[in-house]
């Protein structure tokens, strides 16, 4: 067995061992508030209670934006390199965008007609 | 430009996909209508790709696309079973939502898009490129086996798909870094010229191919990695369970052999596992088929069996007779007998799948002899009896293993074969030797019928060509 393999696996162990041993050794070491108990919870950007059920349901709409946000996030990814390389690219390099676009158009389309950007 | 004359069938199919999702939106839009378009696509980019075969009598250019995507007498015929087996899904399918309601334009459109996953993965010689066909084709699978949503049957299986799914998928992409790791490239030439001057026992070689292999293995629903076959196949509708079955394997089995047959270097640092393997997956998929009361988990079971047999073609592979033919030859026999017994199954399985278990279809060639009959002809192509194509593809399959000096494996391949008898023959004993309870009163004129019929000779069709591939 190569020498970095095994250091890298003696790392993995050495990272594993880590997450435990700061988990206790902040709840021994760190301040507690003896007085008020709500002190000693978790920070959740200043929200008192954060402890309500976590099968709570969501609206499935947060869902289908979010993914819609991430496939036209990533078509303007895509549109960088090629914007900063048009030239180069020339002819070739438009055609493939367009036919790009147009599937990306595609989806649009439906998901327009589908009624998912309606906030009903 | 001259990429696109040999990927127009492609170009087609992902043409369809779009049109009937734009169809899916139209007022006036149609399930009916929609399947019959689907079949329409299917048919055509089937002969597109006969055409390709045929005027192309050596591929012009087998590296495309700078060498991402290629194409060769195996890919071409990887490609002609999973847009037969699309045609033959579609036509269930029609039949199969006229007693089962919840159909929308879009199953066909995402039934052309997976399709179009598998013959890009089955034409990738680059693992990235490999991993997205397999994602197009794995998302698009995902969607088609929770599609009754009122059935939680279905939901439960596509959860299990979709967790154990996206799990493999991570394997994947740390084999490719890993491999990238080791060789520089993630294209499959570029590899193999890596491996022709460097052991392929290197730790990153090693590892990444292991990682790949896990994720190829579960696909494939081979040995340790088998466990979700059953209930998957089993939650998702009979049409779908058939496409599964024989497209998606097909199309894995196509991108596993391409990689494994690019350097002997790293086949033969794998020989031993895949052996193990293979044995493993055809004796354990026999002990759970003979377990099973219900046809659909039997011929669940029964797949991963005979992705057993396929690995013992994998073992093989890099010996001096062996040929992509026996795996594609193989794998059109078993599709076709798999998706002949999943078309028969929608034809008589009935409302809500009610006519499941062995014990439904007792006297069933009392009341229907043909049905009968074609269950029976696929049932014996599975099991290698011989004037089917199932025993052509057996034959060629431990001739091949036997040529390679893997004498055990065929000789265990043998015995699993016939192990396999005693699930396949029960079928046929309670079709045939039970006097029925009920009438069966099942469409004739359905196109599932038609589709199981034509299946059925296309079994003694490829048994009696052996040579057509």
């Amino acid at each position: 067995m190569s020498s970095e393999l095994l250091f890298s696996i003696i790392a993995i162990f050495l990272l594993a061992a880590l997450v435990p041993i700061g988990m206790v050794a902040t709840t021994i070491l760190g301040p507690r508030s003896s007085k008020e108990k709500i002190k000693n919870e978790a920070y959740e950007s200043g929200i008192k209670n954060v402890l309500g059920g976590v099968d709570q349901k969501f609206s499935v709409k947060f869902y289908l934006i979010t993914i819609l946000f991430l496939i036209f996030d990533i078509e303007a990814v895509f549109m960088y390199p090629w914007a900063v390389n048009v030239r180069e690219l020339s002819w070739f390099g438009f055609t493939e965008m367009v036919v790009f676009i147009l599937l990306l158009l595609t989806g649009l389309i439906y998901i327009l007609r589908k009624g998912v950007l309606n906030w009903r | 430009m001259h990429d696109l004359v040999s990927f127009l069938p492609l170009v087609i199919t992902c043409t369809g996909a779009l049109l009937l999702m734009l169809y899916a939106v139209c007022p006036k839009a149609e399930q009916e209508k929609a399947s019959l378009m689907s079949m329409g696509f299917f048919a055509v980019a089937f002969f597109a790709q006969l055409l390709v075969v045929c005027t192309v009598s050596r591929p012009l250019f087998p590296e495309t696309f700078n060498g991402m995507l290629g194409v060769s007498g195996f890919t071409n015929a990887a490609c002609l079973i999973v847009y037969a087996c699309g045609f033959f899904t579609t036509l269930s399918s029609h039949t199969y939502f006229r007693e089962n309601h919840f159909a929308t334009v879009e199953f066909y459109s995402l039934l052309l898009f997976s399709a179009v996953g598998m013959v890009l993965l089955s034409m990738a010689r680059e693992l990235i490129t490999a991993f997205i066909a397999l994602e197009i084709m794995s998302l698009a699978i995902y969607v088609l086996v929770g599609f009754n949503r009122a059935s939680s049957r279905s939901t439960e299986a596509i959860f299990k798909y979709l967790i154990l799914g996206a799990f493999s998928g991570a394997f994947f992409c740390m084999g490719t870094a890993m491999i990238y790791g080791a060789a520089g490239s993630t294209r499959f030439d570029s590899i193999a010229e890596w491996l022709a001057f460097n052991p392929a026992t290197t730790p990153l070689m090693l590892g990444g191919a292991f990682f790949l292999l896990i994720t190829i293995f579960f696909k494939i629903s081979a040995f340790p990695f088998h466990a979700w076959v059953l209930d998957v196949y089993d939650g998702s509708s009979n049409p779908i369970t058939g496409f599964m079955a024989t497209a998606l394997k097909t199309a894995v089995f196509a991108m596993i052999a391409n990689f494994l047959a690019l350097s002997g270097n790293l086949h033969d640092s794998w020989i031993t596992g895949l052996f193990w393997i293979a044995v493993f997956t055809m004796f354990g998929g026999n002990l759970i088929a003979i377990g099973q009361d219900n046809v659909k988990r039997m011929i669940a079971a029964s797949g991963i069996v005979h992705s057993g047999y396929l690995l013992i073609a994998l073992v093989a592979i890099n010996s001096e007779y062996f040929s992509g033919a026996v795996i594609a030859y193989y794998l059109a026999a078993y599709s076709v007998a798999t998706l002949g017994m999943f078309a028969a199954l929608s034809w008589l399985g009935g409302e809500g799948e009610k006519r499941v278990t062995f014990d439904d279809f007792k006297g069933l060639a009392k009341r229907q002899p043909l049905a009968a009959a074609t269950i029976a002809v696929f049932l014996l192509s599975m099991a290698g009896i011989p004037p089917t194509a199932g025993f052509m593809g057996k034959f060629y399959i431990i001739t091949s293993a036997i040529s390679a000096g893997q004498i055990a494996l065929g000789v265990l391949g043998i015995i699993s074969s016939i192990i396999s008898m005693w699930y396949y023959l029960r079928l046929i004993v309670s079709m045939y030797f039970h006097d029925a309870e009920e009438d069966f009163i099942v469409d004739g004129s359905s196109l599932a019928s038609i589709s199981t019929v034509a299946l059925a000779v296309a079994v003694f069709a490829i048994g009696l060509f052996p040579l057509v591939l």
